[in-house]
């Protein structure tokens, strides 16, 4: 029994292990060991990866495990864009499939278009608070200057792969140019580009907002991609519906990929938004 | 058992009688279980305990020591005794409250 509660603790987070694993593993060493203190454990166990997702929402996710979880995720969503969106008879057929409910998929169309468009056109405004704030610390330096220009090179850097995203987003799904093909394609284009956006967009509050002179505009920018982050979760929603009701006209390998897309899309929006700052102390 | 105490959840009850035993002393989680069964009669488990314990220790309420040993002793912060006091203060309401209520009536209810 005292093996089994010993085996126990290493179903803790290795976080909780490093911090009271020592001190636990002493008194399962030093206290009769009953059935009642494996399930203790268990539940202790449970409890401690449930506590620990409070506390990563509260602190956030340290770069060295979000911006590896971005970097995949935006490379995923490159790979599945083939099987995804260039799958032109899944889309045409899925979309006449889709038609026969009537205007419901019209306005499914319509709502995952739209969303995404403002999702997108957030991620790329969510950046000008920051850049704001820094060109106002060059204009009228109070303090560090050289910070200000900082955020100013690094905005203007990140505003060129976001603006490039959102640009052909906007452009394949709002003005056909290129793909997508159809109502369908064009009501989930949104989810493979803004995500990445987004994690472009993420890093400047993060890297800015550890000086206390852009901790409000750092709240501000994180609100605006919080926003962002939420639109493309509901954004997704009425293209999957739209893709659900077009079941029977896709193939098998579009459905997976889009299902796939989706959820990369909102693991990615979900990282990008929790992405937090470096710790002065390396944490 | 007094005003839930949001974070603590199902954990509120445990906290408090960690916090009683760290308001004797300082105490490492082996002479904390020890002492808990003693003035309370419950005996906790190790999962529990150190639930409670990540959850004090977070709200500042105690404060992990130094020490070289495999058992780390805790000592409770003034925070932690302003957080006991209050919620012995709600006890103790609850306790006259429900006290004057079960009091045997000769009348009608």
């Amino acid at each position: 029994m005292r093996r089994l509660a010993a085996a126990v603790l290493l179903l803790y987070p290795c976080a909780w292990r490093a911090r009271y694993g020592v001190e636990v593993r002493d008194l399962v060493a030093s206290r009769p060991v009953r059935p009642r203190t494996v399930a203790d454990l268990l539940m202790g166990a449970a409890d401690a990866w449930i506590h620990r997702g409070a506390a990563i929402r509260a602190r956030g996710l340290s770069p060295g495990f979000a911006v590896p979880v971005l970097a995949i995720g935006a490379w995923a969503l490159l790979f599945l864009w083939n099987p995804g969106i260039r799958d032109v008879p899944s889309l045409q057929r899925g979309w006449a499939a889709a038609r026969e409910t009537g205007a419901l998929a019209r306005i499914l169309a319509t709502a995952g278009l739209d969303a995404f468009a403002v999702a997108s056109l957030l991620a790329a405004l969510s950046l000008t608070p920051l850049m704001a704030r820094a060109a106002l610390g060059i204009v009228r330096p109070r303090g560090d200057v050289q910070r200000s220009v900082w955020v100013l090179v690094a905005g203007a850097l990140l505003a060129v792969p976001v603006a490039g995203l959102v640009y052909v987003h906007i452009g394949m799904a709002h003005f056909d140019v290129g793909f997508p093909v159809g109502p369908v394609g064009d009501a989930i284009t949104g989810g493979f580009f803004t995500p990445t956006a987004l994690a472009f967009a993420a890093v400047l509050p993060s890297a800015a907002g550890a000086a206390p002179a852009f901790a409000g505009a750092a709240r501000l920018t994180r609100r605006l991609q919080a926003l962002t982050a939420a639109l493309v979760v509901l954004a997704w929603i009425p293209g999957l519906v739209l893709v659900a009701l077009g079941l029977g006209g896709e193939s098998a390998r579009f459905l997976v990929a889009v299902a796939v897309s989706a959820l990369c899309s909102v693991v990615m929006t979900a990282a990008a938004v929790l992405l937090r700052a470096p710790r002065a102390d390396g944490a | 058992m007094g005003r839930r105490t949001p974070d603590l959840g199902r954990f509120t009850d445990v906290a408090l009688l960690v916090l009683v035993s760290l308001a004797e002393g300082d105490k490492h989680g082996y002479r904390m279980i020890q002492d808990i069964e003693e003035f309370s009669g419950s005996s906790l488990e190790p999962g529990t305990l150190y639930g409670a314990l990540m959850r004090l220790e977070e709200r500042g309420w105690i404060e992990a020591l130094p020490s070289d040993e495999r058992r780390r002793p805790y000592r409770i912060t003034p925070q932690g005794v302003d957080a006991l006091r209050e919620q012995l203060a709600t006890l103790r309401r609850i306790e006259e409250t429900g006290s004057r209520r079960a009091r045997p009536s000769w009348g009608v209810a």
